[in-house]
């Protein structure tokens, strides 16, 4: 869908806090000054004879080596005579390195992606290496396709990347290894892509004079409004209220219109293993709570206050973009996709956001996403498992900034800025290790700037970008789009993100388990079509007690024991 | 069969196809072996563990798998009929048409929906029978209620069949065309002279005529009794109505390509597959005794 794929693409805004906090974790590799990591240039810890620690890792391999990749193909434009295979930061990497990436396939968007892997998984036709999610990595280790990755990270892996998978107190290593062996290399994402925002259009709820919403009761009289008091003004009743989609809730990261708010709001996390009242790891879609935000949603579904037509879209945003509704869950990034897209269809279009609903208490709830979804795995067989490794060390290194060849950076970086390509989705692998609070960082360090409390000029280039848009789109507001977004992401979405204080409910378990891999299947179906139906007045309310004792019965009793005892046995 | 020389090259002709078939139907056949396995692509059919029938144990145990048995043969029969009755009819009244230029008109312009592809046509017709589409349009100058016909499965498998015999009849209408202007004038002229009215003859003279093109389009399309067409639902379908339109390929691609369970989807084809076989054989007996219909 194209909301994955822009969510990809967002890593344009998300990335590049340059110094971490990752001090205080040593690791095995080197010394014990990691209150900073960019002693990268110093390659002081290599004494003895044998090399190690970063001078290996950086090092130039003996002879040429080939890795051949599966590439996901960006919307950016290349100068004519450079190819998805063959440009400038391809070229940079491999001078680097000595690795010549090769791609055996490419396919342009997650979903495209994901099918090509399946099939390639399917037809055991990997390329050397590539990006798999958890589904995919399961199986990959399920069928013993891919290498064992343990002695090729500890011997190779930079000190910068096992610092910042340090920052995730093993998480996110844990999540890519199996029998203690480690298969994949995983990413580290930002915490910011978890929480849903309530998206509205501030333009209609002026125009209405309607109040900010906090509870429950606001936002079912905004979306009472907005269906029934014309706000777009044209003299037609064709506006909707809330807008939902056909997947109801996301649970980890969420998309435009997933309902994760409102049910968080109740205190039910659908989707996520979490602990009860006493203690118990329960399947969050399956605790009574989630009746009560079901019932909610029913109740408006009938009064018309959620779209009728939420669960047909082919593509979620379809109404938002053609400004039919003015009321919609997303995450903090909804400017870059799809709120540019109203706007440029509608210019008045004003979106804020706010943390709303509140749950009974007046406090923000929402569920979080997990450390790590990707990983890069490696075929069995293929001789140079360390390539890949060596490959993630240098993109990390120029995406974290700590490249020293300065020369050769800056030259990327005018190309960046002279072309509009963004040098990160070419790297070999569309993964990016990143520290998890990137957003609120990046938001406060611009607000600060703009305040004149810090001087623009100390800042990496990203957050130098999003200052200069915010400035850019204060002076001529929504004249320039690429400025627009980011500036509206980070002013509106960045500042809930970094000033609203929030319930952080986490996830016990993200992975698979035995049974889940032949009845998780069924019983997701189940429960998608038990929500929706329960919304849209197909099944009355109770029939989620019935959804409860029918996932037990189809194998749910016992994944719940399984996790139980993945968890416990950790 | 006798043969000549010079039909060499039509044999040389005939490779492609046959390289074809072999490649993508007779080859891929052997893998169904993978329906009784615990199939692995890392350690391929020769390495994966033997279940026996585990799968089919399980695909029956699934709440679903009836569900899509039904649905499958359900919309597929529905769609049999109304594809032989519908372009019969038109058939017929298209030959009534006396005006030959208007009935080439007509003949082309009803074909072409054939030729488009259920991506497309997918889109149209949300459009159409959307809240604000047409069709509910119409039914509000009726004052009845807009319906949302995507999500409803009362009203899905109606759209289901009704777009279809939408999309094809003007194609299917040409078999029949055929065999209309294949009955001898003479027959109509002696109903004539005999004092016949036009639905007289039509009854006596016309209906006679295409009988065993019926009776033969009839028993041949009993094989596809288990086809219920993917490209359409998949197109078409969404979530709330899975409960009416989800169907053995649907389920099949979602189980075998979303969640990687091949040896599951290859146990549901090949059932599949198996009873289609059953059909295709019943169909082709059967039109060869009422139709006199023979390929061997």
């Amino acid at each position: 869908m194209k909301a994955k794929l822009l969510l990809t693409a967002l890593t344009l805004s998300v990335a590049l806090t340059a110094c971490g906090d990752n001090g205080g974790n040593g690791n095995q590799s080197s010394d014990s000054n990691a209150g900073t990591s960019n002693e990268q240039t110093s390659g002081g810890n290599a004494s003895g004879n044998t090399k190690s620690g970063d001078d290996l890792a950086y090092e130039k391999t003996a002879e040429p080596v080939t890795l051949s990749i599966g590439f996901k193909i960006p919307d950016d434009k290349l100068k004519s005579g450079d190819t998805n295979e063959n440009n400038i930061a391809s070229r940079y990497f491999e001078g680097l390195t000595n690795i010549k990436v090769v791609h055996s396939w490419e396919a342009k968007g997650d979903d495209a992606f994901k099918q090509k892997v399946n099939l390639a998984i399917a037809s055991n036709d990997l390329p050397d290496a590539m990006v798999v999610d958890r589904n995919q990595l399961r199986k990959l280790i399920d069928n013993d396709m891919i290498e064992d990755l343990s002695d090729s990270y500890e011997k190779y892996g930079s000190k910068l990347i096992k610092d910042i998978y340090d920052t995730t107190d093993g998480m996110a290593l844990a999540d890519a290894t199996s029998d203690g062996k480690l298969y994949g290399l995983p990413n580290v994402g930002i915490e910011a892509d978890a929480p849903s925002l309530l998206w509205i259009r501030q333009d209609w709820l002026d125009k209405l004079k309607l109040p900010a919403p906090k509870t429950m009761d606001d936002l079912e009289k905004i979306a009472k409004a907005f269906v029934e008091q014309d706000p777009d003004g044209n003299g037609k009743a064709d506006t909707v209220g809330l807008e939902g989609d056909k997947a109801v809730v996301y649970g980890q990261k969420p998309n435009p219109n997933g309902f994760d708010a409102i049910f968080g709001a109740f205190h039910a996390f659908p989707k996520n293993w979490i602990k009860d009242a006493s203690g118990n790891i329960v399947y969050g879609s399956t605790t009574p709570e989630n009746k009560e935000a079901l019932a909610k949603l029913a109740e408006w579904y009938k009064n018309g206050l959620i779209d009728k037509q939420f669960a047909l879209y082919k593509e979620t945003q379809e109404p938002i973009v053609a400004n039919k509704t003015g009321l919609f869950f997303g995450p903090w990034w909804m400017p870059y996709f799809p709120l540019a897209d109203s706007v440029t269809n509608d210019t008045k279009a004003d979106w804020k956001a706010y943390a709303a609903p509140l749950d009974a208490d007046g406090k923000f709830v929402t569920h979080m996403a997990p450390v790590t979804d990707r990983y890069i795995v490696v075929r069995k067989g293929y001789d140079h498992p360390e390539a890949a490794v060596k490959m993630l060390n240098v993109f990390t290194r120029y995406e974290r900034r700590q490249d020293p060849n300065t020369e050769e950076v800056k030259k990327l970086d005018d190309y960046a800025a002279e072309t509009g390509v963004h040098i990160r989705n070419f790297y070999p692998f569309d993964l990016l290790l990143d520290y998890s609070d990137a957003v609120v960082k990046r938001y406060n360090d611009v607000q600060k700037a703009i305040k004149g409390e810090i001087d623009p000029a100390t800042f990496d280039p990203d957050t130098k970008q999003v200052y200069d848009f915010t400035l850019a789109e204060k002076e001529n507001p929504k004249k320039n789009m690429d400025a627009w977004k980011p500036a509206k992401a980070y002013e509106v979405g960045g500042a809930i993100l970094a000033n609203q204080p929030m319930e952080k409910v986490y996830s016990v378990f993200y992975g698979m388990t035995r049974t889940m891999e032949t009845k998780w299947a069924t019983l997701e179906k189940l429960e998608i079509e038990t929500f929706l139906k329960i919304i849209v007045g197909d099944l009355p309310v109770s029939a989620f007690d019935d959804f409860v004792a029918q996932w037990k019965k189809l194998g749910g009793d016992q994944i719940t024991k399984e996790v139980t005892e993945a968890v416990n046995g950790k | 069969m006798r043969r000549k020389k010079n039909d060499l090259h039509y044999n040389v002709m005939v490779l492609p196809g046959i390289a074809f078939l072999a490649l993508f139907s007779i080859v891929p056949m052997f893998y169904a072996i993978m329906a009784f396995q615990n199939f692995k692509p890392g350690r391929g059919i020769s390495g994966s563990e033997w279940i026996g029938l585990e799968n089919f144990t399980y695909l029956f145990q699934l709440p679903d798998s009836r569900q899509i048995f039904f649905n499958t043969i359900f919309l597929a029969v529905l769609k049999i009929i109304a594809n032989l009755i519908v372009p019969l009819l038109f058939a017929l009244l298209l030959n009534e048409v006396r005006v030959r230029f208007l009935r080439k008109w007509i003949q082309t312009i009803v074909y072409l929906p054939h030729f488009l592809s259920w991506v497309l046509l997918a889109t149209i017709f949300f459009d159409v029978f959307s809240l604000d589409g047409i069709v509910n349009k119409l039914f509000g100058v009726f004052g009845i209620d807009p319906v949302l016909f995507y999500a409803s499965n009362k009203w899905f498998p109606a759209i289901i069949v009704g777009t279809d015999v939408w999309k094809e009849f003007g194609f299917n209408a040409i078999v029949y065309l055929a065999a209309l202007t294949g009955i001898n004038p003479v027959l109509y002229e002696a109903a004539d002279i005999d004092g016949a009215s036009r639905f007289r003859q039509l009854w006596h003279v016309t209906l006679p005529g295409v009988r065993t093109t019926v009776v033969l389009l009839g028993t041949l399309a009993l094989g596809n009794v288990m086809n219920a067409n993917f490209d359409q639902i998949f197109n078409m379908y969404n979530p709330l109505v899975y409960q009416s339109a989800d169907i053995i390929d649907t389920y099949v691609y979602r189980v075998g390509l979303n969640d990687l369970q091949y040896s599951l989807a290859t146990a549901v084809g090949l059932f599949k597959s198996v009873i289609s076989f059953i059909l295709v054989v019943v169909s082709y007996v059967l039109a060869s005794r009422f139709a006199n219909y023979r390929i061997f």
